[in-house]
């Protein structure tokens, strides 16, 4: 039997009507999905990019502290300043950051020595780490996800150390506030830096490009390190 | 006789749908291009500066070697090989002043800077480009690529450029730096600048 055009043609459009809702329900479920994902990607992306230049930065800050520049004069920081052009890296002079606790970055600049039966016999220090060097450069005050960067190996007791002039360490031989912390030892666990050998190692720290409110981890910095 | 009855309805229908297919289309087709677009364009700027930035690096560490090239300086060889990493993006000829086509003054080129090394004496560490002894061992050259022009392809990628709008075609500017200190003198000496 054949079916009346204008009875097909309501039951047409009952259905339109009613699957109606149901593309609203599923562009909202596709609009939660997907926009998460791009705004992730993008996130993602960029700080990629922004880890390439810091990277540079980390790299070229490395090469002059290698080279026996003395980082702690404001020459020495401008450069750095310079080549982490777009990074609002504020840079000033001496071992303890930028005066006035601003900029979007802080390179932590640390010397780290191995203390074996050669450089000291008897020493508190003997089989450690220790760090005979500290600078920063850029803002040490730096906040990133909301809280103050630290470098990953520790610090220096703030007694030993000088945060005027030089940041050099004193009494690293024997005091045990000049060790590293265990981070630094188990990366060389393998290969150990022979006796009385130095390495020199740059942090950086920079806030990431974009925040979207910490929304697909927006409030994550960049974190990039150099050792030589 | 039972063809026309069914056809007649389905054609109706189709007419009716088709309108609402074109209004589909058209509200869809503007964000997805714009979302095509702007992958094309970001990641075009994107490549353009991690391009540029590779090219003063490598500008960088043919520097403190104090390698040459057919010119027989050293400035116009840093430039050359930085032109060559940067897949001729930028010109080794161009200067602030005489920009290669399409660029205006002061913008589109390779800078090379030689800075006296820092010292308690003297820690600004003055810029002594030009100076006899500009590129003597110890002292610091910075590579630069000054102001290179990245021409949105698309009008809606403006809101990166600094403005809700900008024309397709309107640039925004990539300036890129690399430093290092200068290595120890060949046997054969320094080279001219």
């Amino acid at each position: 039997m054949q079916r009346n055009p204008l009875e097909k043609r309501s039951s047409f459009r009952r259905r339109r009507h009613s699957q109606g809702g149901t593309e609203v329900v599923e562009f909202v479920i596709f609009f939660w999905l997907t926009f998460p994902g791009f705004l992730w990607m993008f996130v993602t992306g960029m700080n990629f990019v922004y880890m390439d230049k810091v990277n540079d930065v980390a790299l070229a800050a490395d090469l002059m502290v290698v080279k026996n520049q003395d980082m702690t004069l404001q020459g020495s920081q401008d450069i750095i300043s310079r080549v982490a052009t777009g990074l609002n890296l504020v840079t000033g002079s001496g071992p303890n950051g930028n005066s006035g606790g601003t900029g979007n970055g802080l390179l932590v600049l640390s010397t780290v020595q191995y203390i074996g039966t050669t450089t000291c016999t008897g020493c508190t220090n003997v089989g450690k780490y220790v760090f005979t060097k500290r600078i920063y450069v850029g803002n040490k005050s730096l906040q990133v996800n909301g809280s103050t960067v630290a470098s990953l190996f520790g610090n220096p007791a703030s007694a030993l150390w000088d945060s005027t002039v030089s940041g050099t360490v004193s009494n690293n031989q024997t005091n045990t506030g000049a060790q590293t912390n265990a981070t630094f030892a188990a990366m060389y666990s393998n290969t150990p830096i022979p006796d009385g050998q130095v390495v020199y190692v740059v942090e950086s720290f920079f806030k990431p490009p974009f925040s979207f409110g910490g929304y697909a981890g927006s409030t994550n910095g960049v974190y990039v390190r150099a050792l030589m | 006789m039972r063809a026309s009855t069914q056809s007649e309805p389905k054609s109706r229908r189709h007419r009716r749908q088709s309108g609402a297919t074109i209004i589909e289309l058209s509200l869809l087709l503007f964000p997805t291009l714009a979302i095509v677009c702007g992958f094309l364009d970001i990641g075009m700027a994107i490549f353009s500066w991690t391009t540029l930035q590779n090219a003063v690096r490598e500008g960088t560490r043919y520097a403190i070697t104090y390698q040459t090239d057919s010119s027989g300086h050293q400035i116009q060889s840093i430039k050359d090989t930085v032109s060559t990493w940067s897949m001729n993006l930028v010109s080794a000829t161009a200067t602030a002043s005489s920009p290669p086509a399409g660029c205006t003054a002061g913008n589109c080129y390779i800078k090379v800077d030689f800075y006296a090394s820092p010292t308690t004496s003297d820690p600004s560490g003055v810029l002594v480009t030009g100076n006899a002894g500009q590129n003597a061992p110890g002292n610091i050259v910075q590579v630069s690529i000054v102001n290179y022009p990245y021409k949105w392809m698309a009008p809606f990628s403006g809101t990166l450029a600094g403005g809700f709008y900008q024309a397709p075609g309107s640039t925004f500017s990539i300036s890129v730096d690399s430093a290092d200190v200068l290595g120890g003198a060949p046997v054969s000496g320094v080279p001219t600048p």
